[in-house]
C-alpha cells in the first residue's frame, strides 16, 4: 500500500446517471476512490455495474443521454468536471490515453494505421515535423510488438488481426506518454495466448512511463495478475476496494465474496462452483438501500432502508455493507 | 488498382451490350412499322418499299441486328427520319448543352448537400436540423414539372428577371454570350438542384448520424481531436461511401429526368429532343437517344464505383 | 466405456471465394486430419483458440456441414450417409446449444413456441395439452418458471435465455448435447449458474456432452477428457486431471500458463508466446505450432508428428516424445 501522496486521480463522490423520457435514473452513486501515482487500479464488476461509465466520465466521453448529477473527478489537481470542452480535447490523449474493448470497430477503417497513430503527435506536439512523426510512429510500432513497422505504417485497419489492433490502439493511447492510461476491457475480445502478450505489453509500458493505469475488467485472474489495487463495484456502487491482497484474500463483502466463489479456476479443487442467487436489478429498480441487498445471504433488515457507505474494516481496506 | 479496373470494365461494357439490344428489341418488336410515320398515303407501295429498304426494315431481325451492331461500332446511329440528318451529329450537337445544365446541378447540388448534411446531422433535434428536414422532405416528394413551372411563372414571367427559355438569347453577340448563357442556365439549374439537394442531404445526414455512432469516433475524441476535425474528416470520409453509391446512381437518373425539366425551359438538349422525338415517331432518334443515355448511366456508376473504391481501402482491388 | 461417437481421418476446408479463377485457389484449413471418440456419459471438453476449429467440429459432428474428408461415426452408424427417416432420427439424438443467447432465439416466437417448435417438428405429441405438459416441464428443469412460456425472448436476461436455448435443445431427449461456447457470453456469476444446471441435467438425465470453450478454467471445470485443438489439428487429448497436473505438450503448457488466475500467488515461469497465431489459409509446414512453440526443434519445421497415446488415454502430437508411446 502506498504511502499517502496526492493521487493522481481522485473521485469525491460522483455520482451520474441516465435520462430517459425526463426522468433521470441514476447508475454511479457517490462513487468515490483514487488511483496513485504508478500504481494499476482494477475496476471489477459484471455488466451493469456502471465500470464503463466511471472510465468515460474521467474522459467526459459519456454518451448523450447521460447526465452527471453530482461531485469531482480530480486529476492531477485540478477538477476535470470544471474544464471546458477546449481544455478536455487538451488532456485527451495527451495527460490520459484510453484504450477501447473492440479492436474490430475502434479504429477508423478509412486511415492508415500510421496516420491514426501519428494524429495523437500531431494534435499535441504541432512542432514536430512530419518526418519526426513518421519516426516516432515506427518505433512505437516496434515497441507494441508490431514487426516489419514501416510497411505496417501504410496499412488499414481490415487488413491486421484482432491482437494486432489492439496493438494499435494501445500505441495510439501511449503515443503521448500519458500520465494515466485508461483500459476498458482491452483484452476481452482477444484469444487466450495474445492476451497474456497484450497484457505483458501494456504492464511493460506502464512502467517505463512511470504511468498509472486504470484497468476495467470483469475477469478477476486478470486483476490478480496485473493490478496492484481494486475496487470492485456491483450495480453503479463500489461494494470493496483495497489492495489487490485485500480483495482476494481477506474479502469482506458478500458480494465480492460470492463473486470469488463462482469463478473457476485453474487451482481451486473441484467442488461445486458457488452460485449468487437472482439477477442483477435494472437501472430503473434500483431502490434506496444497499443494491446487492436482494441477492445477498447476510441481509438484515437495515440493508433494504439505506445504502451503507463505505467503511474502513483495515487500514486501506474498505467495504459498503451494513454488517461491519 | 489494375485488375478492379478491368473487371468494372469488362461488366459495364456486358450491361451496355444488354442495354443496347434491349433497345433494338423495343423499337422493332413494337407494333406496327416504324416507317409508318414517314410514309404518308400518298407515296406508292413500290416508293414505300424502297424507303422501307433504305431503313433495312425488309430484312429479317437478326441481320438488321447484325447490321445495327456493326454500324453502332463504327459510331453510326442511323438517320433521323424527320432532321435528315445522322443521328449520331444530332446528339452530339444536344448533348453538350444536356451536360453542361447536368453538369452544374450536380456541381452546385453536392457543393451545398453534402455541407448542409453535415450540418444537419451534427444539429440534429435542433431547430435548424428541423427546418433542413422539412425542405428536404418538399424537395423530395416535389413534381419537377410543377417546380419547374412555379419558378418559370414567378421569375421569368411576373417578375421578368429572367429569360423565358431557351440557352441563350438568338442572334446575341459572342461576347456576350457566356452571361446569356448564364442567365438562361439559372432556372432550370435552379430546378434540378432544388430536386436533387434533397435527397443528397438526406443521405449524407442519415449516412453521418449513423458513423458518428461508431467506435472509432470515440476513439478520435479520446485521442484529443477537435469536435470539428472529428466531424468534417474522421466521420465524413466514412460516412461519403454510401451517400457517394447514392448519388452516383442518382446522376444517372438525372440525365435521363433531364425530359421533364429541359421541355419546361425549352432547353435544347437531349431531353428536349426525345420530348420531341417521340411526338414525332423518330424512331432512329429515338433510339439512338436511349443509347446514349444507358451509355451514360452505364458511365456514371462505373465513375461511381471507382470513386467509392479509392475512398474505401476495404473494397479489394 | 460404451463408444457413442467416433471421428476418424477428418478434414473440413472451405474455399474462399473468388480464388476458385486463379490457379491454385486458397482454402481454409479449418480441420486437419482430426481423430477423437466420445464415450457415453462423459464430457469432453474441446479447447482452443481463433482459427482452431473447435465450432467447426461442433458442427460438423452435427451434420451441419459436411466433411470434405474422413467419416463421423455415430453408434456405429456413418452419419454422412444418413438420410431420410434415419436422418430425421439422428438430429434428434444430437442437439446444440449455441453462444450467443440473444441471437439464438427467433425474437418472434414466444419462448414456449420456441421450445416446443422441435417437438411439433418431430411428431413427438399428438395433442396440445401435452405439448404444453412437455414445454412446461422443460422449463422447470431449466430452472425457469412454467408461466414464462408466454414470453417473448426480449423479457429475459442473457442468463435466462441460455436457459431457454437449453430447454429447446433438451426438447426431443437427445442422448448428445454439444455446448458451443454456451457460456462465453454471460457474466461471471451467471456463468457458474449455467454450469451447474449442465452438471445437475447430465445427472438427471443421463447426457454426454461435448463442450466447446475457450477459457481453460471452464473448461476444466466441467469436463472429464480434454481435447486440445490448434489450427485445426488435435495437439492432446487426456483425461481432465492428467492434462492439467502433467501436460506434455507445449501449446497446452503455454494455453495453462497463459490463463490469468484469479489469486495473488504468483506464479513462477510464465510462458509467454510471441507471434500471432497464423492464418488458416496458409497454415505452417510440419508441425502447426513450430513457429511459436519455445520447444522448436529443426524437426518439427519439415515434419508434421503423429498424434501418439503416451499412456493410456493420453494422446501427444509432438516430436519431444517420438520415442516414447505408441502411434
Amino acid at each position: 500500500m502506498k504511502v499517502a501522496d496526492e493521487p493522481l486521480l481522485a473521485f469525491k463522490e460522483y455520482s451520474m446517471g441516465f435520462k430517459d423520457e425526463g426522468v433521470v435514473y441514476n447508475l454511479l452513486d457517490n462513487v468515490s476512490f483514487s488511483v496513485h501515482r504508478g500504481a494499476v487500479l482494477g475496476v471489477v464488476g459484471e455488466s451493469g455495474c456502471g465500470k464503463s461509465m466511471t472510465a468515460l466520465s474521467v474522459m467526459r466521453l459519456l454518451p448523450p443521454e447521460a447526465v452527471v448529477q453530482s461531485g469531482e473527478i480530480v486529476f492531477d489537481g485540478a477538477n476535470l468536471q470544471k474544464k471546458s470542452e477546449a481544455e478536455m480535447e487538451k488532456i485527451r490523449g495527451r495527460e490520459i490515453g484510453m484504450v477501447f474493448q473492440e479492436p474490430m470497430t475502434s479504429l477508423n477503417p478509412v486511415f492508415t494505421i500510421g496516420r491514426q497513430i501519428g494524429e495523437s503527435l500531431a494534435i499535441h506536439f504541432p512542432n514536430m515535423s512530419k518526418d519526426e512523426i513518421h519516426n516516432e510512429v515506427c518505433q512505437l510500432l516496434e515497441h507494441v510488438g508490431i514487426s516489419n513497422a514501416a510497411k505496417r505504417f501504410y496499412q488499414y485497419p481490415h487488413q491486421l488481426s484482432g491482437g494486432m489492433r489492439q496493438r494499435v490502439m494501445i500505441a495510439m493511447a501511449v503515443a503521448c506518454k500519458p500520465k494515466l492510461l485508461i483500459a476498458d476491457e482491452p483484452t476481452t475480445a482477444l484469444d487466450v495466448t495474445i492476451q497474456a502478450q497484450v497484457l505483458e505489453l501494456i504492464k511493460k509500458l506502464v512502467n517505463e512511463n512511470g504511468s498509472s493505469m486504470m484497468l476495467i475488467t470483469h475477469n478477476l485472474g486478470v486483476v490478480a495478475e496485473t493490478c496492484d489495487e481494486a475496487i470492485v463495484m456491483y450495480a453503479g456502487q463500489i461494494v470493496e476496494k483495497g489492495s489487490v491482497d485485500h480483495i482476494f484474500n481477506h474479502h469482506s463483502h458478500p458480494y465480492t465474496a460470492g463473486l470469488m466463489a463462482s469463478i473457476p479456476s485453474l487451482s481451486h479443487g473441484d467442488g461445486d462452483l458457488y452460485s449468487i442467487p437472482g439477477t442483477v436489478p435494472t437501472i430503473d429498480k434500483f431502490g434506496n438501500g444497499c443494491r446487492f441487498a436482494a441477492r445477498c445471504t447476510h441481509k438484515k433488515p437495515r440493508c433494504e432502508g439505506s445504502s451503507p457507505p463505505l467503511m474502513e474494516v483495515d487500514p486501506g481496506h474498505f467495504v459498503a455493507c451494513w454488517n461491519f | 488498382m489494375g485488375r478492379y479496373i478491368v473487371l468494372r470494365l469488362a461488366k459495364g461494357l456486358l450491361t451496355f451490350f444488354v442495354a443496347v439490344t434491349i433497345t433494338f428489341l423495343i423499337v422493332r418488336l413494337m407494333p406496327g412499322d416504324p416507317t409508318t410515320a414517314l410514309i404518308s398515303d400518298s407515296l406508292s407501295p413500290d416508293d414505300a418499299l424502297v424507303l422501307k429498304e433504305s431503313f433495312g426494315l425488309d430484312k429479317p431481325l437478326y441481320q438488321q441486328y447484325f447490321l445495327f451492331l456493326r454500324n453502332l461500332l463504327k459510331g453510326d446511329l442511323g438517320y433521323s427520319f424527320f432532321y435528315k440528318d445522322s443521328v449520331s451529329s444530332i446528339i452530339g450537337n444536344k448533348l453538350w448543352w444536356t451536360l453542361l445544365l447536368m453538369g452544374s446541378s450536380l456541381f452546385i447540388t453536392i457543393l451545398i448537400g453534402i455541407p448542409l448534411g453535415v450540418i444537419s446531422a451534427k444539429q440534429q433535434g435542433k431547430l435548424l436540423d428541423q427546418i433542413i428536414n422539412v425542405a428536404v422532405v418538399i424537395g423530395v416528394s416535389i413534381f419537377v414539372p410543377l417546380l419547374a413551372f412555379l419558378l418559370l411563372y414567378f421569375f421569368s414571367f411576373k417578375l421578368m428577371l429572367t429569360p423565358i427559355g431557351g440557352a441563350y438569347t438568338p442572334g446575341i453577340d459572342p461576347s456576350q454570350m457566356f452571361g446569356s448563357v448564364i442567365s438562361h442556365m439559372i432556372l432550370p439549374c435552379a430546378t434540378l438542384v432544388i430536386t436533387y439537394l434533397a435527397s443528397t442531404v438526406l443521405y449524407m445526414r442519415n449516412g453521418m448520424l449513423d458513423v458518428l455512432k461508431e467506435d472509432y469516433i470515440r476513439t478520435a475524441k479520446a485521442k484529443g481531436v477537435s469536435d470539428r476535425k472529428v466531424t468534417w474528416s474522421h466521420a465524413l470520409r466514412n460516412a461519403l461511401i454510401p451517400t457517394v453509391t447514392v448519388t452516383g446512381l442518382m446522376i444517372g437518373k438525372m440525365v435521363a429526368g433531364a425530359v421533364l425539366t429541359e421541355t419546361v425551359f425549352s432547353w435544347p438538349g437531349v431531353g428536349t429532343m426525345i420530348y420531341d422525338a417521340v411526338q414525332k415517331q423518330d424512331f432512329p432518334l429515338l433510339q439512338g437517344a436511349f443509347i446514349v443515355l444507358a451509355a451514360s448511366v452505364i458511365v456514371m456508376n462505373l465513375i461511381t464505383d471507382l470513386i467509392v473504391a479509392w475512398l474505401d481501402p476495404r473494397i479489394k482491388l | 466405456m460404451e463408444t457413442m461417437l467416433q471421428v476418424r481421418n477428418l478434414k473440413k476446408y472451405f474455399p474462399i471465394k473468388g480464388s476458385f479463377f486463379s490457379s491454385n485457389p486458397s482454402y481454409v484449413h479449418a480441420l486437419e486430419d482430426v481423430d477423437m471418440d466420445l464415450y457415453r456419459g462423459e464430457t469432453l471438453g474441446v479447447v482452443g483458440e481463433s482459427g482452431s476449429g473447435k465450432s467447426t467440429l461442433g458442427r460438423i459432428i452435427i451434420r451441419l456441414e459436411q466433411p470434405t474428408a474422413g467419416k463421423v461415426f455415430f453408434e456405429g452408424r456413418d452419419v454422412s450417409t444418413l438420410k431420410g427417416k434415419s436422418l430425421k432420427n439422428f438430429r434428434t439424438d444430437i442437439q446444440m446449444v449455441f453462444q450467443d443467447p440473444y441471437a439464438s432465439l427467433n425474437p418472434r416466437l414466444t419462448v414456449g413456441s420456441a421450445i416446443a417448435e422441435p417437438m411439433i417438428a418431430h411428431k413427438r405429441f399428438s395433442s396440445k395439452a401435452e405439448i404444453k405438459e412437455a414445454t412446461e416441464d422443460l422449463l422447470r428443469k431449466v430452472g425457469l418458471q412454467p408461466s414464462m412460456s408466454s414470453l417473448y425472448p426480449h423479457n429475459f436476461s442473457g442468463g435466462q435465455r441460455q436457459r431457454i436455448g437449453i430447454a429447446r435443445a433438451l426438447s426431443l431427449n437427445p442422448k448428445i448435447l454439444i455446448c458451443d461456447e454456451a457460456v462465453s457470453a454471460l457474466d461471471v456469476s451467471v456463468q457458474s449458474q449455467i454450469l451447474n444446471l449442465f452438471n445437475a441435467l447430465k445427472r438427471e438425465l443421463g447426457l454426454t456432452y461435448i463442450f466447446i470453450a475457450h477459457d481453460l478454467a471452464v473448461v476444466r471445470y466441467i469436463s472429464d477428457r480434454i481435447l486440445v485443438l490448434y489450427l485445426g489439428t488435435v495437439m492432446e487429448i487426456a483425461p481432465k486431471t492428467e492434462l492439467f497436473d502433467r501436460h506434455y505438450h507445449p501449446y497446452t503448457e503455454s494455453l495453462i500458463s497463459a490463463s490469468p488466475e484469479p489469486s495473488t500467488v504468483k506464479r513462477k515461469g510464465r510462458i509467454i508466446l510471441s507471434g500471432e497465431i497464423p492464418s488458416p489459409i496458409n497454415p505452417p509446414k510440419g508441425c502447426k505450432f513450430h513457429t511459436r512453440c519455445f520447444k522448436c526443434m529443426e524437426r518439427c519445421k519439415t515434419e508434421e508428428p503423429a498424434l501418439k497415446e503416451i499412456e493410456t488415454g493420453h494422446f501427444v502430437r509432438c516430436h519431444l516424445y517420438d520415442d516414447k508411446g505408441r502411434g
